[in-house]
């Protein structure tokens, strides 16, 4: 009895804690931006919208970094004219892939009664053209496509080809191509203006699954539904509990880890033994399934992405780090021992590799991505007349450490490399492909260093330091919000980027409340004016 | 320093095998043929405890090498016969045998069991077997340490019960094994018996060492004639030879009836999966 009462007295602690949590402030959003579709959203939509088993044709525009996110560059880079070509190549290929046989007859939702019906053709193309364009079309845009695909029908004698082309059509267009999320005057008031049902559908499924919507969201949309805060809240619980959203917001991770570089992984090959072809993908697939177990197996703290001694390896990586493969087949979980220096997403090949040069370590790199991608701090890059080199290894400097001194006694250099460089030292135990070493040229490492003041002495108190560092879950939640919206944060949206920070510390920093309270505030879906200049100054901002 | 940071090492990677004891595993790397260096050296081990002179009275008379670092008694009577089944065959043999790990056709395991101390331990147990490649190779061509094999249950395997590690090598005697190496693109069974196998830890956690044992020479002409696609040279020089150098096993009548071969190796770290339940 008198547990039962306990157990109510903290459930209604718990509900009392909840309910007294602060609010969403209100915001004075940024201009909305106009989003082309990443490769990977390309393709992913691709698949969705005809199967699986299609050949989505890739590489028609490179995907641009911008403030450190693809997310960013899809809203501020131009398509060049060799890109257009390329997507509208693209669209006939994926166009006649759809209209053969036995994958046509699945996607058409009549039969045609000959070659020109042009009910049927019509049918198609609004149901067809509302998942690719992620919102109804209007009789004005469905009419010409009927136009072509009857046209075409007559000429070609065939429905299916007819139809060919009315696909190509809206696989080519803007509204495919670009997320055109831009907002509407709100009709409740809540705010001046708000995204629509079908932008907001749109803005849930490329963030949480990094794909156009499915129909059960596009009908929520069009019900009105993801304007109600309880049924939004449904959605985003659908959507996360799918196991699209294990992919999905891997992207998220990707992009800010800057993941999809370790395709071109350049590295010595006569420094680097273990440098083979596969390697940076076996690298990006162990960050990202320790992502994936951190955030949606164990429901964890984001944080622990810094200092989880979980991981997961094939044969290749487990002999790069030299532990025994758990796994004959593909990857396996598993733990580095309380002895071991590799912790964390500083012990992985996929950071240590991708912030080194090809035939060293690099200090100032590693530290750099710290400083910039795990606590979000702007540093300048280097003057432009500026010798970078690094001496070579001498008797009496033969460590990098001994050598990147010459940074730090250099006044023009000091003032940037005394940030990157002592965090990047702590990571010398790791070479460039982060093979574990306890000597640089024959000398022994010293990785001790200071974070804001606290000391380090190696990878795993640098991993506590990053973990504990206030700047550190903030810039979690700051990049997710950049990565969500498309663009950097303006100056009246800070307070609530602040209060997603509180409550993504108040819940204990996990993924599945940081999602639904993004979602469900203002900053994801309360829309800027189109022609307002928000932007903040540097410093504000960061 | 080093070897406290080497002891670290083993100690850290030694990996436990479930309610098992610690086990420390090395894959022979390179391998190949003890040669002779200059005349009346070569690498090896006494296995028959006795300095032989030419014609003498033990070993059939066959003259026993001296070591490089000086040490008598060295037996390897198939060190002079390696050029000219080089000359024969047309082709070096160790490459050959180096191909042959490198594909994963040759990949020795051994595992130290109950492995307490890299410089001295008085009873390591040994458990030389085969694994399944293929392995990984380094942009150096050769094997990369610290990979994780299968064990090759079918191949026949060596224990040795309580080896000795001494001053940082390993000692293990008798030790008899079965490898089948490629010669001339084919596979050639090698029964040694009576063997010594010993290998030293270096500091980089590489080993290095050699085994040495007496190979029947009915076994191996009956093995060498069943072979296909050798020259055909090669039966009639290795039968021919293994009359005259044979040097082990003394048989009633006075022939001796193995011949002594010996290897050397370096090996890498490396794991072993553990066995699959049934």
């Amino acid at each position: 009895m008198n547990q039962r009462f306990l157990g109510l007295l903290g459930l209604g602690a718990l509900f009392v804690a909840v309910s007294c949590r602060p609010p969403a402030p209100e915001i004075e959003p940024g201009e909305p931006t106009l989003r082309r579709l990443t490769e990977a959203q390309y393709v992913n939509s691709a698949h969705d919208l005809l199967g699986e088993d299609v050949f989505v044709p890739t590489g028609m525009e490179p995907d641009t970094r911008i403030t450190g996110l693809l997310a960013l560059g899809a809203g501020q880079t131009a398509l060049s004219p060799r890109g257009v070509e390329n997507f509208e190549a693209a669209a006939y290929a994926l166009a006649e892939q759809a209209m053969e046989p036995g994958r046509a007859e699945a996607l058409l939702p009549c039969s045609p009664s000959g070659t020109v019906d042009a009910a049927c053709a019509e049918q198609f193309i609004e149901e067809f053209g509302r998942r690719a364009w992620r919102r109804p079309l209007t009789a004005d845009e469905v009419g010409p496509l009927v136009d072509v695909a009857t046209n075409a029908a007559d000429v070609l004698e065939s429905f299916e080809d007819g139809l060919e082309f009315a696909i190509a059509s809206l696989l080519m267009a803007p509204h495919f191509l670009y997320r055109t999320e831009l907002g509407e005057a709100d009709p409740e008031g809540r705010w001046d203006r708000r995204f629509s049902g079908y932008e907001v559908a749109s803005r849930l499924s490329f963030t949480l699954w990094n794909t156009t919507p499915d129909d059960e969201l596009l009908d929520a949309a069009e019900a009105g539904d993801l304007d109600d805060d309880a049924l939004l809240l449904a959605q985003v619980e659908r959507l996360m509990a799918d196991p699209r959203a294990r992919a999905g917001l891997s992207a998220w991770i990707s992009d800010m880890l800057h993941l999809a570089d370790l395709d071109d992984l350049e590295k010595d090959p006569s420094t680097f033994v273990y440098v083979t072809d596969t390697l940076g993908q076996a690298a990006r697939t162990e960050t990202l399934m320790g992502f994936e177990a951190l955030a949606f197996d164990d429901e964890g703290d984001l944080r622990e992405l810094a200092t989880s001694r979980r991981t997961f390896v094939d044969r290749e990586l487990a002999a790069l780090y030299d532990l025994s493969a758990p796994a004959r087949e593909g990857f396996g979980e598993y733990v580095h021992p309380d002895e071991s220096l590799r912790i964390g997403l500083l012990g992985q090949a996929s950071f240590l590799a991708l912030n080194s040069h090809p035939v060293s370590t690099s200090p100032t790199l590693r530290g750099k991505f710290l400083q910039e991608v795990l606590l979000c701090r702007t540093l300048p890059g280097p003057p432009a007349d500026v010798d970078t080199s690094i001496p070579e290894p001498t008797e009496d400097a033969p460590t990098l450490r001994d050598r990147v001194l010459r940074h730090l006694e250099d006044p023009a250099c000091a003032g940037c490399h005394e940030v990157m460089d002592p965090m990047g030292l702590g990571l010398e135990n790791f070479d460039g492909i982060g093979r574990f070493r306890t000597h640089d040229e024959g000398a022994l490492i010293d990785a001790s260093g200071d974070l804001d003041g606290v000391d380090f002495d190696g990878p795993l108190s640098l991993a506590q330091a990053i973990h504990d560092n206030d700047d550190f879950a903030p810039c979690l939640v700051k990049t997710f919000v950049r990565y969500s919206g498309g663009r950097r944060e303006v100056f009246g949206e800070l307070e609530g980027l602040d209060w997603l920070s509180g409550e993504f510390a108040f819940r204990k920093h996990r993924l599945g409340p940081l999602v639904e309270n993004l979602t469900l505030s203002p900053l994801f879906r309360q829309a800027g004016a189109l022609d307002v200049d928000t932007e903040p100054d540097e410093g504000e901002a960061e | 320093m080093r070897r406290l940071l080497l002891l670290a090492a083993v100690l850290l990677s030694a990996c436990t095998a479930p309610d098992g004891p610690p086990v420390e595993s090395a894959l022979i790397s390179t391998m190949g043929f003890a040669w002779e260096d200059e005349e009346g050296v070569s690498k090896g081990f006494d296995l028959d405890g006795q300095v032989t002179l030419e014609d003498g009275p033990t070993g059939c008379g066959i003259a026993d090498f001296v070591h490089p670092d000086g040490t008598p008694g060295i037996d390897n009577s198939f060190a002079p016969i390696l050029p000219a089944l080089e000359n024969v065959g047309g082709d070096a043999l160790d490459p050959l045998v180096q191909e042959s790990i490198n594909a994963g056709e040759l990949l020795l395991l051994i595992e130290m069991e109950e492995l307490d101390d890299v410089t001295t331990d008085d009873c390591v147990n040994l458990h030389v077997q085969r694994a399944i490649g293929p392995p990984a190779i380094g942009t150096d061509g050769l094997i990369l340490p610290g990979q994780t094999f299968e064990q090759d249950l079918d191949a026949p395997d060596s224990i040795v019960e309580c080896a000795t590690l001494t001053d940082g090598v390993l000692f293990a005697q008798p030790f008899n094994m079965r490898l089948p190496l490629n010669i001339f693109d084919e596979f050639v069974d090698f029964e040694m018996l009576d063997g010594i196998l010993d290998m030293e830890f270096n500091d980089d956690g590489t080993y290095t060492g050699a085994f040495a044992g007496g190979v029947s020479t009915a076994e191996l002409i009956d093995n060498v004639n069943g072979l296909d696609a050798i020259p055909e040279a090669i039966p009639e020089l290795i039968e021919t030879v293994m009359d005259v150098r044979a040097d082990l096993a003394p048989t009633a009548g006075g022939n001796c009836s193995r011949i002594s071969i010996a290897f050397q190796f370096e090996g890498v770290s490396a794991y072993v999966f553990p066995e699959e339940d049934e």
